[in-house]
């Protein structure tokens, strides 16, 4: 039982409830229906695709169970693209997380000349990838290239990198290192300043003089879940490189540097094979996917600490 | 006071290593530039006679920036991210708006369905959104370059976290003025997120100027391409001959952003690392 001017103010908020209901439809409206176009619809039908035969230009289509996945995990182009990356990955993350580790830790300690540093490192990350590859593949060529001719100067051998196939793969690595660094760096930084100045003071009062020691006992423990994070986006980047390869190597010398994307770009987009070229990205949606929810599971959790 | 020589000699060592890690990281940059203001002759060893550094400069750039349709690349490149930012930005402040502020059923759905998307890597609705722009023979256009970004899931999640700790009272002190829900998101909500938008914009602008993926894949015509494909496009043209020309217009593509970044260092590395840190 209520009294007219409780139904009267109950049913002006149910009133504002529906103004505001459809007025939150209209608003999240364009939104929804690009997302649902352009993510949603095309990773279902991605799903679906790769249960099928479908070729592009062809008029018909069979349901084929699971024979692309068949197929793709018998190809050995697959599993080259797959080791590569694998490899590429295992090269570049740990060496980017050190270095950058490294480089943060000095970078905190100084006072005027942090800024510099900080834009200097992270000027790799705020350049066009594309461009600065054409710059590398000189700057790593084996007959002009200033790195062999600095090697060729201490009497070693002039490594040609993005000719030999087991070079290439190296070659790749060094940019992506170059590329990582200090983007790894800025968030490494975010990270020391959470540590109070007190712990870092105490534990140099401590005895504990050494760099290293204190970089070890100290400093990362304390920086464990930005490492752990660091970690999980950089395997997620070395997972999706792709520009260095289409500009640098095609994928070669023999499939060297075939990696993930560039093998489904290749499948995709080369032959037109739809079935073939969803499963593929399937797989690839299943790897990204599973870092990037770990990646917010984790900064969910430092968000909540 | 700290001991005698120690801090000195730590310091001076940290310099040392962090000067040498600097040099790698430019040593590129120095390189293209230097290439972009010699004669191609010149950057792979002695040359007799070289022309004056001026000479090169007026040489690769002019080639570069009025013999190649490199100022076409930096204008679609603009066109393209321009175009994809002010999409994003216009359909997702009001989503992330009701989000935040606003009570309707198939809320949490909704939220949940951004944060799916956001898991999902650029690269993945590639093949069908192909397809169908295929179908509706729009491949090769500028609408083309932009479908797949015309909106974005993490700016509707970035947004919202920001909306949602606006005060309440405010809200409720302009909706009794008689302010209707779209004027409170034009007039008083999007004014106080703009350094929110300003470090979406970075990210967004710098992602897709970078982007050579979908490009690569939907755009065939010169005219069309953005500096990222364009540049490649150069290159196989014009093979190793006008190699300061090259490198010239590699400086010009790369120049906007890093000029972006130098002038707002701060804003730059925060728009470019928020999908890291979130």
């Amino acid at each position: 039982m209520s009294s007219a001017s409780n139904a009267a103010s109950l049913s002006s908020r149910e009133v504002i409830r529906r103004r505001h209901e459809a007025l939150a439809y209209r608003f999240c409206g364009p939104a929804v229906l690009l997302l649902g176009l352009t993510v949603i619809a095309p990773v279902l039908f991605v799903l679906v695709a790769s249960l099928t035969d479908y070729r592009l230009g062809r008029t018909t289509f069979q349901w084929i169970g699971l024979g692309n996945y068949v197929t793709m995990f018998s190809s050995p182009y697959v599993w080259q693209a797959l080791r590569n990356s694998a490899v590429y990955t295992a090269i570049v993350v740990p060496l980017s997380v050190f270095l950058a580790l490294f480089v943060a830790v000095l970078i905190h300690g100084r006072t005027t000349s942090r800024r510099f540093y900080e834009i200097v490192y992270f000027l790799p990350v705020a350049s066009t990838l594309t461009a600065m590859s054409i710059v590398w593949s000189y700057v790593l060529n084996g007959r002009i290239g200033p790195l062999a001719d600095l090697m060729a100067s201490m009497g070693l051998p002039r490594l040609d990198f993005f000719s030999d196939d087991s070079l290439a793969l190296s070659g790749l690595a060094i940019i992506g290192i170059w590329r990582l660094v200090g983007y790894n760096v800025v968030l490494f930084l975010a990270g020391l300043t959470t540590i109070p100045a007190e712990v870092q003071d105490a534990a140099s009062l401590d005895g504990m003089d050494n760099f290293f020691d204190r970089l070890r006992y100290v400093t990362w423990p304390l920086l464990a879940p930005t490492t752990v994070l660091v970690i999980v986006l950089n395997c997620i980047q070395a997972f999706q490189v792709f520009d260095t390869v289409a500009v640098l190597t095609n994928g070669g010398p023999r499939g060297a540097t075939n990696m993930l994307l560039y093998e489904i770009n290749t499948q995709s987009f080369g032959s037109l094979k739809i079935g073939y070229g969803s499963a593929l990205t399937v797989l690839y949606l299943i790897l990204i996917g599973g870092f990037s929810i770990l990646q917010v599971a984790l900064s969910d959790r430092k968000g909540e600490s | 006071m700290r001991r005698g020589l120690r801090p000195l000699v730590t310091s001076i060592g940290a310099h040392a290593i962090l000067l040498s890690g600097a040099f790698i990281m430019v040593y590129p940059f120095l390189w293209m530039w230097r290439a972009s203001v010699q004669s191609s002759g010149e950057v792979f060893g002695a040359m007799k006679n070289a022309p004056s550094t001026l000479e090169s400069i007026l040489a690769n750039y002019g080639q570069a920036l009025f013999q190649t349709p490199v100022l076409r690349f930096m204008l679609n490149g603009a066109l393209m991210t321009g175009g994809i930012l002010l999409f994003q930005v216009a359909t997702t402040v009001t989503c992330a708006y009701a989000l935040a502020k606003l009570e309707f059923r198939g809320k949490r759905v909704l939220l949940a369905l951004v944060l799916l998307a956001i898991t999902i890597p650029a690269q993945a609705p590639a093949l069908p959104l192909y397809l169908g722009l295929a179908k509706l023979q729009l491949l090769d256009t500028y609408l083309a370059m932009m479908v797949p970004h015309l909106t974005s899931a993490f700016a509707i999640f970035l947004f919202r976290q920001f909306i949602r700790s606006f005060p309440e009272e405010i809200l409720l002190a302009a909706r009794l003025d008689g302010m209707t829900e779209i004027e409170i998101v034009t007039r008083i909500v999007v004014p106080s997120m703009l350094p929110a938008i300003a470090a979406f914009s970075i990210f967004s602008v710098t992602f897709h100027w970078n982007d050579l993926y979908w490009p690569m894949i939907v755009i065939h015509s010169i005219d069309l391409a953005p500096p990222t494909l364009g540049i490649l496009f150069f290159r196989s043209q014009e093979g190793g001959d006008s190699f300061g020309p090259l490198m010239a217009c590699a400086t010009v593509v790369t120049a906007p952003l890093i000029l972006v970044f130098i002038a707002a260092q701060k804003k730059f590395v925060q728009g470019v690392t928020m999908s890291g840190v979130k």
